[in-house]
């Protein structure tokens, strides 16, 4: 098991670097000069952009400014934004809102989705099934800031039941929509995923097996079919933390949520390079981790898969 | 077997368990803001670019902040339409170019050190000077000894020779040449004073509450990177502008969440949104929750466009287009439709205001500004008597569409595709930096949107920056010499009046040769919370928080 976690954990370099290499180009790619858009109506004269450039590496060619980068990044240091605030300050005053926003939201994913999955795959063929089914159709086909748009007019303004951004203040009364707002597509995708795997391990060999030599109805569908059904839904909910820290670029900015997907919309505006990949590494790090997590949980879930043999 | 189901649902049952309490918890935890009436506003922000250094601050989000924490020589009464005197008990000259300042005696910074003729000589000096790069830089290209310290290879100990500390309370300006809206342009942020710790500091000066000290009539309590920026009565002001009230608060949004802010503004936890969009404003025009301040904006809105463009040289052939294109631009449509009424047909080249002095609703040869078609096709076909305009060219609109300007865009783009017939269209840049350098750089392929805010309240700073030789802003290279020679002409004067008379006349050279067309100038939208009284613009178009009370 150690072996292969290694294993994993070398495979991820490669990964990492590939992923901000390749940030860090489209960046650089980006038209316009970063530094005339930071100062606007006013700059300083040629010579003192230079001087404001060469601080934050943008004279140097791209190999090298990435090179440079790298090497910081390496050496712990994840750089300064143009405002000179550091940017490890601002991941770190930041991320707790976005886990804080992503916790809410995976909360929603289990307790609604596997739960209403749940329902609807012991009673599949009902009207509540047939019902729940159209309503994750049409729920998956929402994007998200449509969702996020409508429901802050609705609820938030025109009805007054919830407050309709976030803020600085970041308990529950203010998350919990933007949080359902941003769990409504996994919601959705796992209630299915739940039931379609609850029915067709419904009709798996040792379930019938089960059945057959006598076991009650309840202990069949606690230990051998929920326990089997339960490896594509973990898969899903550990993948789809990856997906959250994505999708919360847009609720945040909906919701004026002070956290990470904010901060490099805001980055990305500036053609802050530097902010841009350190932000992007943190995701590919949380995506890697969360992966291994996930098939580490895949073998404690299903004795028949074994690693590192 | 058994054992392990055990042990797998113990993990799923744990978990469900931490999901369900921390939502418990977190529902616990949870208070309301709202209800407590106390008397500090809370005002729209967003997160500076810069530490909180006037000098180095050329946008709002900082500028908004610092214009309350700091107080400049002088100040501009929009009402009155005059520049008053705020830490400068007078600046006298004769000639508009050698100024005397003299300072009111006693004033201090909020850390209680004085304010002193020093402080303005050295914050100017360090703006000025190139090793420093601070964008407020050009604003000292008048005084004398600027081409010294704006030098490539400038250092730090260089200082402008054109200022002269005399003592504690005086010091002399010298002006390369005369400039009569030079004491008008003191209102600006840049020329801010800056007190002895910056310079022990430059580099945390502005970035937390610490380290950032002022002699405006606020100092400021709490800064919380990309949350808010708290600022409180400074106790320590002697100056003639006391707050109204006991505090404001600048919520900072991010991003472009403006329709976030207005949210907020119509359930009570904001009280001033500086300006919204159009939308908003005909959608909720009679909500009771909304106090609206809709007037006319002071920033100059225009199509440019640049003379390196094929057919539009600075010669007889693009006169005649650039006032054929502004002849077909249907404004009163416009404004009508897309702009829902917001919005005013322009009659020179500046909105009509007193806090823009000079600025003039009547100039000679503004009736190219209007509508007619027939005058404008009549034009266009002159022009290519000269040089045809072949089938198969397309006239571009460059937008940058990062601000919602496609609407707009579009609709002129029509307006010219139907009036004059020929192939017109509207192209956005993905954001406003793009389009920037491509104006820099000389590589618009057609004309672009130019909009520009003022600095100080003078038609002079429209004038001179987008349309002088050579000047920093000019992108379309305009050249004229009589323009130049007017401008000059008005510099020199000491009588306001005298001077703003001869802008008149270079506005009248302008709208000849029409570098940049006004299209039509916008309104501020402000929406605010019916709690707060006393709601004004000042001549930034920016709420004059000072004088707002709730009580």
């Amino acid at each position: 098991m150690v072996k292969y976690i290694l294993k994993r954990c070398l495979q991820a370099l490669p990964v990492l670097f590939g992923a901000t290499f390749l940030v860090y180009g489209l960046v650089f790619l980006q038209p316009g000069d970063p530094i005339r858009a930071l100062c606007g109506q006013h700059c300083p004269n040629e010579a003192g952009l230079d001087i404001i450039r060469a601080r934050y590496n943008l004279d140097k060619p791209f190999i090298l400014q990435y090179l440079l980068y790298m090497k910081n990044l390496l050496l712990g240091d994840f750089g300064t934004t143009f405002s000179g605030r550091s940017v490890s300050d601002i991941i770190a005053t930041s991320m707790p809102n976005t886990i804080h926003l992503g916790l809410i939201a995976i909360a929603f994913e289990i307790i609604l989705g596997v739960g209403i999955g749940i329902i609807v795959g012991i009673r599949r063929g009902s009207f509540f099934d047939s019902s729940i089914l159209v309503i994750t159709l049409i729920l998956i086909s929402i994007p998200t800031f449509v969702l996020g748009f409508v429901c802050q007019l609705v609820f938030g303004m025109n009805l007054g039941i919830v407050p309709p951004t976030v803020g600085s203040s970041t308990d529950f009364e203010h998350m919990y929509m933007p949080a359902l707002i941003l769990a409504t597509g996994s919601i959705a995708s796992i209630c299915r995923l739940t039931r379609n795997s609850i029915q067709d391990n419904s009709y798996a060999d040792h379930v019938r097996t089960s059945y057959a030599k006598g076991l009650p109805r309840y202990q069949v569908t606690l230990r051998h079919i929920f326990r089997n059904s339960m490896i594509p839904v973990v898969t899903y909910i550990g993948a789809d933390l990856g997906a959250l820290m994505g999708g919360a670029v847009l609720t945040e900015t909906i919701f004026n949520i002070q956290g990470i997907g904010n901060q490099l919309y805001a980055a990305i505006q500036r053609g802050e390079g530097t902010t841009v990949v350190s932000i992007i590494t943190l995701f590919v790090i949380i995506f890697v981790v969360t992966n291994i997590v996930v098939d580490i949980l895949y073998a404690v879930l299903d004795p028949r898969i074994r690693y590192g043999k | 077997m058994a054992k392990k189901w055990k042990r797998v649902t113990g993990v799923a049952l744990s978990f469900t368990l931490l999901t369900t309490s921390f939502l418990a918890l977190t529902a616990c935890g949870s208070n309301s803001n709202a209800g407590a009436q106390d008397n500090i506003i809370r005002a729209y922000g967003c997160e500076p670019k810069n530490p909180l250094v006037p000098g180095n601050t050329s946008e709002t989000c900082g500028g908004n902040p610092l214009d309350l924490l700091f107080e400049g020589l002088v100040s501009y009464d929009g009402e009155q339409g005059k520049v008053v005197n705020s830490v400068a008990e007078s600046i006298k000259t004769e000639d508009s170019q050698h100024f005397k300042v003299t300072l009111k005696p006693g004033m201090k910074f909020s850390d209680g050190t004085a304010v002193n003729a020093e402080s303005f000589v050295d914050a100017w000096n360090y703006t000025a000077n190139t090793a420093n790069a601070q964008s407020g830089q050009s604003f000292f290209d008048k005084i004398e000894g600027f081409d010294e310290v704006s030098k490539k290879d400038a250092t730090q100990d260089q200082k402008l020779s054109g200022l002269k500390l005399v003592d504690d309370t005086h010091f002399d300006i010298t002006l390369d040449a005369p400039s009569a809206t030079f004491v008008t342009s003191l209102v600006a942020t840049a020329y801010f004073p800056l007190p002895k710790a910056f310079f022990k500091d430059p580099k945390t000066f502005g970035t937390d509450a610490a380290h950032t000290i002022g002699n405006g009539p606020y100092k400021l309590k709490n800064y919380v990177h990309d949350s808010k920026i708290e600022l409180a009565v400074n106790e320590e002001y002697k100056g003639a502008d006391k707050p109204q009230n006991d505090g404001i608060e600048f919520l900072v949004y991010a991003g472009s969440a403006n329709d976030a802010a207005f949210a907020d503004i119509q359930s009570g936890t904001l009280d001033a949104l500086e300006t919204t969009k159009t939308d908003n404003y005909v959608n909720n025009k009679n909500d009771s929750r909304i106090q609206w301040k809709v007037e006319v904006s002071n920033n100059y809105a225009s199509i440019s466009i640049p003379g390196y463009l094929k057919h539009f040289g600075f010669d007889e052939e693009g006169k005649l287009r650039r006032a054929a294109i502004s002849k077909s631009l249907d404004r009163k449509a416009f404004i009508e439709k897309i702009a829902k009424g917001l919005a005013v047909q322009p009659t020179s080249f500046s909105p009509v205001s007193k806090s823009i002095s000079g600025s003039v609703d009547k100039i000679e040869g503004n009736d190219v500004l209007e509508f007619n078609a027939a005058e404008a096709k009549e034009l266009w076909e002159k022009a290519n008597k000269i040089s045809p305009w072949e089938s198969g060219e397309t006239f571009k609109l460059f937008y940058n569409g990062d601000s919602g300007g496609k609407e707009a865009f579009d609709a002129y783009a029509n307006s010219i595709k139907e009036t004059l017939g020929i192939n017109c269209v509207s192209e956005g840049t993905s954001d406003f930096k793009t389009l920037l350098h491509m104006m820099a750089d000389k590589k618009v392929e057609g004309a672009y949107k130019d909009n520009w805010q003022l600095d100080y309240p003078s038609i002079e700073n429209i004038l001179q920056p987008l349309f002088k030789s050579n000047a920093d802003s000019n992108y379309t290279g305009y050249e004229s010499e009589e323009f130049d020679e007017l401008l000059n002409q008005a510099a020199k004067q000491v009588d306001i009046d005298k001077a703003n008379a001869l802008f008149t006349k270079a506005q009248e050279v302008l709208i000849k040769d029409l570098p940049s067309i006004p299209t039509t100038y916008g309104y501020n939208k402000g929406a605010f919370s019916p709690k707060v009284k006393n709601v004004k613009y000042n001549w930034k178009g920016v709420p004059d928080y000072l004088r707002m009370s709730k009580k």
